[in-house]
């Protein structure tokens, strides 16, 4: 059986069963507001180490900037519009890669889960694959494809497909085959079949590996725009850190680092809406 | 409670594993504790003073340092090269400034955008410098190419190994020498490590290409031609690549500085003298065909002339690359060497 | 058990067939001249040059390097991630204090961090295993946390109720039930650690696999540099493979509980 391991790389943290959460009768403001205070704790207290650490004299800000100093180079790279230049580029060559990934992963995903046989034959094959790290393709990438955008978009595909597919793969063929039987039995068409049937049940694995990818889609702009880039966020890095400007560098870390969170974000609350009916079913 | 009993009985194995990481780690740990150690108990006594460098790799000229030492420069000096492993180029003044390394040296630009930005350093000593038959960068292209001037190259593809510095700045100073005002953005720039680009020039990914190479080296490929070098923007005043340290090091440890400036603008002179011996010691050190290493021209004495970093301050600071306020006397001084006095 | 036996060895070509079916292909592309010779040579000149330089022992420097990145990456990962895995999963405040930052951390590229990595553990040997912590502590920690928080309510109440100390209660039932998921965690995170060796070489390392590839590009050594990929592949389906079995094994239990 391949474990879809990927699935629990980024999976966010199920309810606690072994503490359930108090519902308490405090008003909800001081709640939410606890809530908050607790959640930015760490954080807080990590930035203002950051901004304390080169203020005080204990790291040199050429090598560590004040996260202050970070965040108005940031806010200062949007006022001037060179950000959105990098943003717009970017968000195309992760939006490619990923689509690519999509419209192969799903169709070729359900097929092999759905022919037991053909699965197993490439399963190694895929695992492989998965195993391989993108950088160490790197140099095959660029030797194939240039320097251009098309192996730009072939490290992201690379990065983004194997989470797809194989969700989509565990998705089809871990769907119920007594659903299956009785829908057949029903004299259900094959297109009804996997419209009607088989997607829906396989729709909570697939949408996590669209998760997935698409959080990978943006953590490989970094790696993808690492040569022969002249635009976009991770080519900003590299660009900024030629330049000592070091701040600036900083900036183009923090926006990608939020970027990935909140697409992340989205999409868990994407998902856990679209996978609710099947909470329901289960409960009721 | 049968089942109890199963279910602890795998945790043995655990626990022995995680008591064999744990050694693993520790081991890790004292092993690194003990290098520290042992670094310093070498400045304590009264051994050879230790300078780390980047170790020299993927080498295209002369590198000084393997010279020096096989020449026992470096011993007679009292010193002892260390090397760290090797640095990227664009890592190298963030190294010396966080003082994980003592050295570093690239082209002059370099160091004055670095120190431009803040980082506390001081360029000591000259190495290499720009002649005609051996300048810092050469732009190439196809024999066949239209590109025969500076005109030619606006709206063109540039292939460079990196964004800022020489690499991008040399086209820029090329085109306004020739009368293009503005040249930023004149040109599409793509970037690619410098073995990528012959490649990609070839393949007409790109129309022109920077290299750090000798004209003479491209020309003999045969396909290739030069459409200019650094020399005939600025002759020997654009390549200048000395090497620095940090303010703190050259605060605490001035005779080190003192030693090693001795050491590097004798090896300077002595591989002008004899580039052929520089050339075999540097490709018996680094592994190499010596037909690879091309002998670079060293700065007489180890001299930084006053020139060179000028020329370099004006350029970026045209491009608002550097703060308008940046001066010589902010990026290197001659005065640790004793060669000059 | 025969039985099984015999399933498994007809099931080995099946297996095999893809991955055989891929070095046919590059191979026949690559004679065929249809890819270029500097671009992919012949798969079995890459296997030539792979055998020549593990016979010569001119690899063997960089794997044992990889190896001991690796290795020490990926143990103080599982050292650091586990007792945290298990202190967030115990106490919902830890967790939710820690889970913010963990999401940024997590959602940061490692090449963009390396001026980081250089600040706070230079150039040496330490920041490469640095880098690799850093891209391998993740599985094990959330699958820690998450197989904690798995654990059967219906257990604990009832462990619970029949009195049982809390270091009881830990040894018995939690640790017990978080196990699978924490060995999945384990496993995953030994595969990153392969797969994050390549970007931990990148940063001025002179040996290593990672190392091995980009100098072998750098040189046009084509044939080396396939080579190299091909071990860094093996490397990581031989850790997996091993690593499944030990799961297999140790969590047989539950199998055999289940299964009665």
């Amino acid at each position: 059986m391949p474990e879809i391991d990927n699935e629990i790389l980024l999976r966010t943290y199920p309810m606690n069963y072994i503490h359930p959460k108090a519902k308490g009768k405090k008003t909800p403001v001081l709640s939410i507001l606890k809530a908050v205070a607790e959640k930015s704790a760490v954080m807080l207290l990590i930035l203002s180490a950051w901004e304390a650490l080169p203020r005080l004299g204990l790291v040199d800000p050429f090598l560590l900037p004040p996260f202050s100093d970070a965040v108005g180079s940031l806010v200062r790279l949007f006022q001037s519009g060179e950000m959105f230049r990098h943003i717009a580029k970017s968000l195309e060559r992760s939006g490619l890669g990923f689509l690519a990934a999509v419209a192969f992963s799903i169709p070729v995903g359900t097929f092999m889960g759905w022919n037991k046989r053909i699965e197993r034959i490439a399963d190694p094959l895929l695992q492989v694959c998965r195993n391989t790290s993108t950088l160490a393709l790197y140099p095959v990438f660029i030797l194939f494809f240039g320097l251009g955008e098309t192996s730009k978009i072939a490290i992201i595909l690379w990065g983004t497909v194997w989470p797809i597919l194989l969700n989509t793969i565990s998705g089809v063929k871990e769907a119920d085959p007594l659903l299956i039987k009785s829908a057949r039995s029903m004299g259900i068409s094959r297109i009804g079949l996997f419209t009607k049937v088989v997607w829906p049940m396989a729709t909570p694995s697939i949408l996590t590996g669209l998760r997935l990818s698409a959080a990978t889609a943006i953590l490989m702009l970094v790696a993808a725009e690492m040569l022969g880039a002249d635009r976009g966020l991770g080519f900003m890095i590299f660009y900024y850190q030629e330049r000592y400007a070091i701040p600036e560098m900083f900036g183009g870390i923090i926006f990608i680092a939020v970027l990935g969170v909140l697409i992340n974000f989205l999409l868990v609350r994407l998902e856990s809406r679209m996978t609710r009916w099947k909470e329901r079913i289960v409960k009721g | 409670m049968g089942n109890m009993r199963m279910r602890t009985k795998p945790a043995r194995p655990i626990m022995l594993r995680a008591l064999l990481l744990l050694a693993a780690v520790s081991t890790l740990l004292a092993g690194c504790g003990k290098d520290a150690d042992t670094a310093e108990a070498g400045s304590s006594v009264k051994g050879p003073d230790i300078i780390r460098l980047p170790t020299p790799t993927n080498l295209t000229g002369i590198s000084n340092y393997y010279v020096a030492e096989e020449l026992g420069y470096v011993k007679e000096a009292g010193l002892q090269f260390d090397y760290v492993g090797a640095v990227e180029s664009g890592q190298l003044v963030a190294s010396v400034v966080a003082g994980k390394i003592d050295v570093g040296g690239a082209h002059i630009n370099r160091t004055i955008a670095g120190i431009s930005a803040g980082a506390k350093i001081k360029a000591v000593v000259a190495q290499t410098e720009t002649t005609e038959e051996i300048p810092h960068m050469s732009f190439v292209t196809t024999k066949d190419s239209p590109i025969k001037s500076a005109a030619d190259i606006v709206g063109k593809k540039v292939g460079i190994p990196a964004f800022g510095g020489c690499n991008e700045y040399t086209p820029y100073a090329y085109l306004l020498k020739n009368g293009i005002a503005d040249p930023k953005g004149k040109f599409e720039i793509v970037t690619a490590p410098e073995f990528k680009l012959e490649q990609a020039l070839l393949q007409g990914e790109v129309d022109l290409i920077g290299l750090h190479e000798n004209p003479s080296t491209i020309i003999k490929r045969g396909n290739l031609k030069v459409v200019f070098t650094d020399y005939d923007i600025w002759k020997s005043i654009g390549g200048a690549t000395p090497l620095y340290f940090s303010n703190k090091f050259i605060k605490e440890k001035p005779d080190v500085v003192r030693r090693f400036v001795d050491v590097i603008s004798k090896t300077n002179d002595f591989v002008n003298a004899n580039p052929e011996k520089a050339i075999e010691i540097t490709a018996k050190r680094g592994d190499m065909d010596p037909a690879k290493i091309r002998a670079n021209h060293y700065a007489a004495h180890g001299e930084i002339s006053p020139e060179s970093v000028q020329v370099w301050i004006d350029l970026l600071s045209q491009f608002n690359e550097i703060k308008k306020d940046v001066k010589p006397e902010d990026i290197f001084t001659n005065e640790f060497n004793d060669t000059l006095k | 058990m025969r039985k099984k036996a015999w399933v498994r060895l007809r099931s080995a070509p099946e297996r095999w067939a893809a991955i055989i079916a891929v070095c046919v292909a590059w191979e026949a592309v690559s004679r065929s001249g249809l890819v270029k010779d500097f671009i992919l040579p012949p798969f079995t000149r890459v296997i030539y040059k792979l055998v020549q330089l593990l016979v010569t022992g001119q690899m063997w420097p960089d794997i044992g390097a990889s190896m001991q990145r690796a290795a020490s990456g990926f143990a103080i990962s599982v050292l650091i991630a586990i007792p945290l895995g298990f202190l967030m999963a115990w106490s919902t405040r830890i967790e939710r204090v820690l889970d913010p930052v963990m999401q940024f951390m997590r959602n940061t590229p490692t090449l963009a961090l390396y001026p980081l990595f250089i600040l706070v553990f230079g150039l040496g040997e330490l920041s490469k295993v640095a880098i690799i912590f850093w891209g391998a502590v993740w599985p094990v920690l959330m699958n820690t946390v998450e197989g904690v928080n798995r654990t059967d309510t219906l257990l604990v109440k009832s462990g619970r109720s029949m009195g049982a100390s809390p270091l009881t209660m830990f040894f018995r039932i939690i640790l017990p039930s978080a196990l699978p998921s924490i060995f999945t965690g384990i496993r995953l995170s030994a595969s990153r650690s392969i797969i994050i060796l390549v970007a931990a070489e990148m940063l001025g390392a002179d040996k290593g696999l990672g190392f091995l590839i980009f100098s072998s590009e750098q040189n046009y050594k084509v044939e080396q540099m396939y080579a190299g990929i091909i071990v860094l592949i093996l490397l990581g389906m031989l850790v997996n493979f091993l690593l499944v079995r030990w799961e297999k094994h140790i969590t047989r239990w539950k199998q055999d509980i289940t299964g009665s």
